[in-house]
């Protein structure tokens, strides 16, 4: 078979993986993808556009900041060491950027499913094996190419021909490794996702990796921001240590490779020995990079010969039944799905990832002190997201239909144990913000009940969402929703959350512009509207539930 | 005068439309206590759209559906207190392991944690899946994933099994233990409803057969009822079926254009 044949053979595969990768990052679309299957299609190709372009802006962005970082710190250290740093910054983040962006879809390749059907058919395996690779090959490609395009070009055209070269083969060198590590960390995730151990062990193992992964991606898309402040931070650090330092930092990948690129840059003044560690270094990291490629090749290859074994060898239990309440059944089955999967663990942490996201808001306030304006935006950005989480709860039940058809659950048994998980969630996050807005210099300590307050809200929002989503999808019974494919009932449970979340705080907002700055009143109110809408859901809620 | 068991099942002029679509039109029929009722018919027949309102999963246009008295739609959660159900397709939690399953559902009915247990262990030995039991459920084969549903069914010992298509995909063995399993349900004096396509297995286990067509009650009774009805003594199930739905001309149709095309 020709290459042309494999490789248009491999662009069907690669469509295949991505759509499994979306699916299981998207628990929810599993079951909704009988519905309307176009509409997922089309979601998941915008999807992977979108994530195309996202790379390339990222990377495009990476390199610019990264060489301007070299260029704009004109008063710290010689220009040449901020170049290496530069360059290294720029190799080193897109390393992290690679690995992260594309964790979610080389999970997907390790369930044979994909090439399910080609083995069927009649390939031989050495075939099998090169389809697999250019399948990968194709997922990779855009931002493959966009790495090893963007920057080498760059340093051509402002450093010349050579480190232009050296760049190319530093961009090279850091795209095979981090394809290497992701193929090792994606294939040990979806092993120990998918392991059928059951110990404490092999559970917090996952919640880590999973925590781990999520807030790496989280801080991989903030980095950026932080390029000249780091470049600058290393800059201060080597000229205080002195050559010694930067001798010791070219052993270290991606160092090596930025000092070497930057020793070619006229009138440098490295020592020699930083010069020729940087240079020995870089060929032991262009060797590793090739043995990390054909590794890579070989881990792949396995995925054409029926994917990767979870279950290993199984120590046979005794059958026991682990009863606990229904409720707490639920929660229980509701943790155990959710840290199996990326997307899922996203759904769990996403209300805490907000309160980063808000920490800016909080600390860098101009007046150098909390205001009950930044306060009230912060607590305010923080519980609308928080809806998004809610319904990631729900769509944890699209896989169990057969289960939840034949158990005698009602309705508000399910509503009452995803509102208690959320409870949980939303509280964690509000006494983030408590701490935060503790240590933010607050104008009154009193705008720390402000959060507190809000505690009970997670009732009012968990029920009267979560109801509202059953009724309108399910006629009153439960119902899975899809985050991805019905946006409509993201936007409508976002607006509802910012709705019944917002009432307290704008009743606190209007209190203490009528009283003129009298915050105890103001809380006092948004107490009042609270416990208001607490009375409120219990009355409602039974009324939009059936069953 | 003459004893009537009491009805597990009883669905009285059942109308359910999808859009204009009419699923199931004006059905009625009864599941006596004690015995196993085949629901049979060809594809969208509304085998499954009938079974799916008697569980209080689907609300009926008119008509009513009762399971031990109690109605399906008011009272759906006492309804699945009393049934075992497994429905036509198949979905769990993927990531779960069946022990983990078991545990959920063992929880949620309440079970008392040495009945569940050994419920657990005995069927899981009877159906031959204790290899299974600490496998994830995405890892199962269909067969064993199918054992897992019925373990699930009937984890809490239930009066009534209300069975969607059991039989397809399942091997010879494991067909036969289910099979089996139903009749030793129904000699404990449980009772069964099954849709199935499958003719020999619903001649040897079913004591009576409805047939439906186009969500129509065709023909309703033992072997040797239809047999009368259609006009054909001593018949087997799949020519009564062929006849009283009146498919015969179109599947011998359908094989003369499958021969032409397999000629080329």
């Amino acid at each position: 078979m020709n290459l042309g044949k494999k490789w248009q053979i491999a662009g069907a595969v690669s469509t295949e993986l991505r759509f499994q990768g979306y699916l299981d990052s998207n628990p929810m679309g599993l079951s909704r993808i009988k519905e309307n299957p176009e509409r997922i299609m089309r979601q998941m190709k915008s999807a992977n556009t979108m994530s195309g372009l996202v790379s390339a802006l990222f990377i495009s962005t990476l390199g610019i900041s990264s060489i301007a970082a070299a260029y704009i710190n004109l008063g710290s250290g010689p220009f040449h060491l901020r170049m290496a740093l530069s360059i290294s910054m720029f190799l080193g983040l897109t390393f992290i950027l690679m690995f992260f962006m594309n964790l979610m879809a080389t999970t997907g390749f390790f369930g044979a499913s994909a090439m399910r059907l080609l083995t069927i058919l009649p390939f031989s395996r050495s075939d099998l094996e090169n389809i697999i690779l250019l399948a990968f090959g194709r997922v990779f490609i855009a931002p493959a190419v966009i790495i090893n395009v963007v920057f080498p070009l760059i340093c051509f055209v402002l450093l010349g021909p050579l480190i232009g070269l050296v760049a190319l083969a530093g961009c090279l060198m850091t795209t095979s490794l981090s394809i290497g590590a992701l193929v090792k960390v994606s294939k040990w995730f979806y092993v120990k996702s998918h392991s059928s151990t059951n110990s404490k062990a092999s559970t917090i193992i996952r919640i880590a990796a999973g925590l781990g992964i999520v807030v790496g991606m989280f801080a991989a898309y903030s980095m950026t921001g932080f390029i000249p402040t780091i470049v600058q931070l290393l800059v201060q650090l080597s000229s205080s240590f002195g050559e010694i330092a930067v001798s010791m930092l070219a052993v270290v990948f991606p160092f090596s490779l930025g000092i070497l690129a930057a020793a070619l840059i006229p009138e440098t003044s490295f020592s020699s020995v930083t010069v020729a560690v940087a240079a020995i270094s870089s060929m032991i990291y262009a060797a590793l990079a090739y043995i990390t490629y054909l590794r890579s090749g070989k881990a792949l290859r396995s995925v054409a010969l029926g994917g990767v074994t979870t279950s290993g060898a199984e120590i046979r239990r005794d059958i026991s039944v682990d009863i606990l309440s229904p409720i707490s059944a639920i929660i229980r089955k509701d943790m155990k799905l959710a840290t199996r999967n990326l997307g899922s663990i996203m759904i769990i942490v996403m209300p805490l990832l907000m309160v980063f996201s808000v920490y800016p808001i909080v600390a860098f306030t101009s007046e150098g002190f909390l205001r009950s304006s930044s306060a009230l935006l912060g607590t305010g950005y923080i519980t609308t997201f928080t809806g998004i989480s809610l319904i990631g709860l729900l769509s944890l039940d699209s896989q169990g239909a057969s289960l939840h058809e034949g158990l005698p659950i009602d309705s508000r048994m399910i509503l009452s144990a995803k509102v208690r998980v959320f409870a949980v969630q939303y509280a964690l996050a509000m006494s983030v913000l408590v701490i935060w807005f503790a240590l933010a210099s607050p104008i009154t300590l009193l705008l720390v009940l402000l959060p507190i307050i809000q505690f009970p809200t997670a009732y009012a929002i968990g029920y009267l969402v979560a109801a509202t989503i059953y009724h309108i999808r399910g006629g009153g019974r439960v119902t899975a929703v899809n985050i991805i494919g019905d946006q409509a009932i993201v936007l409508l449970s976002m607006a509802l959350t910012a709705a019944i979340a917002g009432a307290p705080l704008g009743a606190y907002a209007l209190i203490l512009l009528a009283t003129r700055g009298n915050h105890l009143m103001a809380l006092g109110m948004q107490l009042a509207v609270v416990l208001l809408e607490f009375l409120f859901a219990r009355q409602i809620t039974p009324r939009l539930l059936k069953g | 005068m003459e004893w009537k068991p009491m009805a597990s099942v009883s669905i009285k002029h059942l109308v359910k439309s999808y859009g204009s679509f009419v699923a199931v039109n004006d059905l009625s029929f009864d599941v006596r206590e004690g015995e196993v009722y085949g629901l049979l018919g060809p594809n969208g027949a509304g085998k499954s759209t009938t079974l799916k309102v008697l569980m209080g999963l689907l609300d009926p246009d008119s008509g009513t559906s009762t399971v031990f008295g109690m109605d399906s739609g008011a009272s759906p959660v006492e309804v699945k207190k009393r049934v075992g159900y497994v429905p036509e397709e198949i979905s769990l939690y993927e990531s779960l392991t069946a022990r983990e399953l078991i545990d959920f559902v063992a929880s949620i009915r309440g079970l008392s944690p040495e009945t569940a247990a050994r419920r657990a262990s005995e069927m899981s030995k009877a159906l031959d899946f204790v290899q299974q039991y600490d496998k994830t459920v995405v890892t199962l084969s269909h067969g064993n994933k199918q054992k897992l549903m019925l373990i699930i069914a009937m984890l809490h010992a239930p009066d009534l099994l209300i069975l969607d298509e059991p039989f397809t995909g399942l091997d010879v063995r494991t067909a036969r233990i289910m099979k089996d399993v139903i009749k030793i349900h129904v000699e404990g004096g449980g009772s069964a409803l099954l849709s199935t396509h499958i003719m020999e297995m619903a001649e040897g286990l079913c004591n009576r057969v409805g047939i439906i067509d186009h969500g129509v009650m065709v023909a309703e009774g033992t072997l040797d009822e239809l047999g009368r009805q259609a006009q054909i003594e001593g018949a087997t199930l799949e020519k009564l079926f062929l006849k009283l739905t009146g498919a015969e001309g179109e599947v011998e149709e359908g094989v003369e254009t499958l021969r032409e095309a397999l000629g080329d």
